[in-house]
């Protein structure tokens, strides 16, 4: 058992572990390894449609983050305080939203948006019989943070659930019993209760926005984000540039996951 | 503790959001998908049922679809067990937690990043060449099932791992020392009380793996160059190449369709597994 | 009148009024037909009781017999659904916890963990109702500190504490707020038993340097007795008696409390009092005067220790019952002798080690019973 877990675990990192040695590699092809070099990153980071890319998923993960981090935490709080109807109809479409895969999010978000523009842009044309109205919106970072937002809420909603779970309803009352009122202990107790898993839901939520590939492909307009601009270059071939940005990619996406995952064991830790 | 009008006001922006990239999307989906394509492709109003018909003349998609996703989710659960069992009862302390985390890491990682290091390492200048360098023969591996199926294993084990450990931690260390006291050797108790208390985990583990599995796009188009044909190639073709919404929006509608049956389905089974394994 | 600092006009000098013999009367607190329902059940039912100011108050109590719920009535956290609490006089039934002048040790303290000590203690005097300034603060909280012996734990983590000082930081963050009433739900409950009996004293120091009245709920009798001037003992969310300790075990009211506080022999009558006297298992006893007003009785009793074993039958003056000996239990001191009397069942009998010396009983034994007429109590309910 030892032996085979040992052997997922290679499984696991392997395939990682060559792309990350082969963007450090000085050869012009990637036939063989022949010594360390980063020109395969600057290379890439020299690329204006790389760049372009990694800004607009920076860009759109940070604001996913932010979005998602807010609505979340007013959800979680709030659902402690309504019937369990509403607590349950609630959580069942959070979970929906984080159920239903990619694609279907993907093109049903592509439709609803291209109907919502549509119908926006009419309205607007015949209101103010702007004939300019129909390029008023287009896909683009909007739409992509808006369809990421309800998969980062729905998981910042569950952690912080989780988190509040473990709120011992005696702290609400002995703060009640030290005279603060209702707000005053949300503010006081439950709010610097529940920091650290904000904290990682937050960046939970950077990091699977900053992943994303199959929603934003469908959403993102004629910005493509790292990951779409990725798969488009891939279906062309691997590259050491292709290496390189993948390296890339893992390496900010684990950073923020260890520094999540700290927060979130840091939460369990004083519970 | 939190009074009902302050918790609505709280609630108001998750129902908007909600509203916003949930509901409203699937509802269109849905009226969509009642429609007809416009000549120039996107939509047309209308009210029929033909799309759904249709969706049969790519009954290969989703046959494909339910096969792999059905022996995927089988390999990954059979792979995930004895990782998943060693962590939970075997790791103790802060070293349990470090392995977990390890195992759960990828999850979080970028898909893209993970599929293309398959990608490249299953290309002609990975794999294929150090086997033809060892001199077993010329292989060829992307664009073949065998590719699309270890993509799926490689992409979804650390989710299975994660949910079968969850499944193994629960039943008491105390149960399993009770069978070993009672006679019964480790594999014997692993078949006898580990595997029948886990089995609502599993099942649930299995389903959830389908369901992720059947919505698969990057996997068979980047490992299995579109040659593996998914629900999810049929529905990114009919959608941005054929431009045709209507069909593509019922073909979707289906696939969710699929898939709420099998969570429907696994809720039974759980249901089931649980009245057989409750123990006092 | 909505706090305690604020009503006595600069709080932090309001001990010192009551440790100079002022008993200031308005520490008391009142109930005056209170019920408590949830739903269909009723928790608490028609309470009226009176608590006199700076005294310490025991609720005791079977689990479910509603002392809890009576608790949370005088600390905010229910509601009567009929009826009036008083606190110093003032009706506060329709106060939420946060406006009432008293303060709580919860059961497992309910410290808040994202806070250090120091910011524990300080909790209440930095809430907006009651905000102090950050001098007084520092220096009231300093004080506690230092009176609670928590002295270098300031900046701890209270995880980080054992169970006493968590107790400690508890009591603290309450008295630190001048509280006209101190409530301790089950204060001992998650301390192990050795700590227990020094926590009982010093928490009776406290009580008394301070003045305030102490509310306390226990499931435990001993605790309740060792500690309280008044016990208020409830059973199915209603009052059995009210009394000070010493009235509680030597003129029990009724059957429930002579067996929940203390041991007790009882035994039921088959046939209730009729002329003055009551026929116990073939023993005529007079039923006593103040007890003649109060209906036929019912039951009688005594405790163990009036029980007396000989080996021989005694002398004409004394009724004697023949009982065999089922269990001896050795307790140091004292030793317990469990019977099996033919005529009243089983028996507990409870006598000094020293003066059962000369004779050693056995498992097995047949015994003589004696017990004094006057060690009989009799009941009404």
């Amino acid at each position: 058992m030892r032996a085979f877990s040992l052997f997922i675990f290679l499984f696991l990192y392997l395939p990682v572990a060559v792309i990350v040695v082969f963007s450090f590699n000085a050869a012009p092809n990637m036939s063989a390894f022949t010594g360390l070099s980063l020109r395969w990153y600057a290379k890439a980071f020299s690329n204006p449609l790389a760049i372009a890319a990694l800004t607009n998923s920076i860009v759109i993960a940070l604001c996913s983050a932010v979005v998602s981090t807010a609505i979340g935490s007013a959800v979680a709080i709030g659902l402690m305080g309504t019937s369990r109807t509403t607590r349950i109809v609630v959580q069942s479409l959070m979970m929906l939203g984080l159920a239903v895969p990619g694609i279907v999010i993907g093109l049903a978000s592509l439709v609803f948006f291209s109907a919502a523009f549509s119908g926006a842009e009419q309205a607007v044309a015949m209101l103010a019989g702007w004939e300019q109205a129909a390029k008023l919106f287009s896909f683009g970072r909007p739409t992509v943070i808006a369809a990421h937002s309800l998969f980062c809420t729905a998981l910042v909603v569950e952690v912080i659930s989780l988190r509040l779970r473990q709120l011992n309803p005696s702290w609400l009352e002995a703060s009640n019993d030290l005279y603060a009122g209702r707000g005053e202990t949300l503010w006081r107790v439950v709010v610097p209760f529940i920091v650290p898993a904000m904290v990682a839901g937050g960046l939970l939520s950077f990091v699977l926005s900053f992943d994303e590939f199959i929603i934003a492909f469908f959403v993102s307009g004629t910005k493509p984000t790292l990951p779409v601009y990725m798969f488009a270059s891939v279906k062309r071939g691997a590259t050491p540039e292709l290496n390189a940005i993948a390296t890339s990619m893992l390496t900010i996406s684990i950073l923020v996951s260890v520094v999540a995952f700290s927060f979130l064991r840091r939460g369990q830790a004083r519970a | 503790m939190l009074q009902p009008r302050m918790a609505r006001l709280l609630l108001l922006p998750g129902y908007a959001l909600l509203a916003l990239t949930l509901i409203g999307p699937l509802i269109t989906t849905l009226v969509i998908s009642l429609g007809r394509r416009a000549p120039s492709g996107g939509y047309e109003t209308a009210l029929s049922i033909e799309n759904f018909a249709s969706v049969l003349s790519r009954s290969t998609a989703f046959l494909n679809t339910v096969q792999l996703s059905a022996f995927g989710a089988a390999i990954c659960i059979l792979a995930a067990i004895p990782v998943a069992f060693f962590i939970a009862k075997h790791l103790k302390g802060s070293v349990r937690y470090t392995v977990l985390f390890l195992v759960v890491l990828p999850f979080f990682t970028s898909f893209v990043a993970r599929t293309y290091a398959w990608y490249f390492a299953l290309g002609g200048r990975g794999l294929p060449a150090v086997l033809e360098w060892i001199g077993l023969g010329r292989f060829r591996f992307l664009n073949t099932d065998f590719a699309v199926a270890i993509g799926i294993i490689y992409a979804y084990l650390p989710i299975a791992i994660l949910m079968l450990f969850v499944a193994f931690d629960r039943i008491g260390d105390d149960l399993l020392e009770a069978s070993n006291d009672l006679g019964r050797g480790k594999v014997e108790t692993f078949f006898s009380v580990v595997i029948p208390l886990a089995m609502p985990g599993l099942i649930s583990t299995y389903s959830l793996l389908f369901i992720l599995l059947s919505g698969e796009y990057l996997i068979p188009m980047l490992l299995g160059g579109g040659k593996v044909y998914f629900i999810g190639n049929a529905i990114v073709d009919l959608f941005l190449q054929s431009r045709n919404w209507p069909l593509g929006s019922a073909v979707a509608i289906s696939l969710m369709s699929m898939m709420i049956v099998v969570a429907f389905l696994s809720q039974i089974f759980q249901r089931m597994a649980n009245r057989d394994g409750r123990i006092g | 009148m909505r706090l305690a600092p604020e009503a006595e006009g600069g709080g932090a000098n309001a001990p010192d009024d009551r440790t100079k013999g002022q008993r200031m009367n308005d520490g008391g607190g009142t109930f005056r037909g209170v019920t408590k329902k949830f739903g269909s059940f009723t928790a608490v039912n028609d309470l009226s009781f009176e608590i006199e100011a700076g005294s310490f108050v025991s609720i005791v109590g079977p689990s479910g017999c509603g002392k809890t719920t009576t608790l949370r009535l005088i600390a905010g956290f229910e509601f009567p659904t009929v009826g009036s609490v008083f606190i110093g006089g003032s009706p506060v039934e329709r106060m939420e916890a946060y406006e009432r002048p008293i303060n709580m040790v919860f059961q497992s303290y309910a410290l808040f963990p994202h806070l250090d000590v120091f910011d524990n203690i300080a909790y209440g005097l930095r809430s907006r109702r009651n905000r102090r300034p950050a001098a007084e603060v520092k220096a009231r909280v300093n004080e506690i500190i230092g009176k609670m012996q928590l002295s270098g734990k300031e900046h701890n983590r209270v995880w980080e504490l054992s169970g006493g000082q968590q107790q400690r930081v508890a009591l603290a963050r309450a008295i630190v707020n001048n509280p006209k009433i101190l409530i301790l739900d089950e204060p001992m409950a998650a301390l192990d038993k050795k700590l227990r009996r020094d926590v009982q004293f010093e928490l009776q120091s406290l009580q008394r340097e301070l003045g305030i009245t102490f509310i306390m709920v226990t499931h435990d009798q001993h605790e309740a007795l060792s500690l309280s001037d008044r016990i208020i003992v409830m059973n199915r969310g209603r009052i059995e008696q009210i009394g000070s300790p010493d009235e509680l075990y030597n003129r029990p009211a009724s059957r429930f409390v002579a067996s929940f506080i203390g041991d007790f022999n009882l035994l039921e009558l088959e046939k209730p009092a009729a002329g003055g006297t009551v026929d116990v298992a073939g023993r005529v006893l007079a039923v006593p005067q103040e007890r003649a007003g109060e209906g036929a009785t019912i039951a009688v009793g005594f405790r163990p220790d009036a029980l007396k074993l000989s080996a021989a039958a005694p002398g004409a003056g004394g009724e004697a019952w023949r009982a065999t000996i089922t269990n001896v239990i050795y307790l140091g001191d004292k030793v317990e002798i469990k019977l099996d009397c033919p005529s009243s069942g089983t028996l507990l009998a409870r006598a000094d080690v020293a003066r059962l010396a000369e004779r050693r009983f056995r498992v097995g034994d047949t015994v003589h019973l004696t017990v004094e007429d006057s060690d009989f109590h009799h009941f009404t309910k």
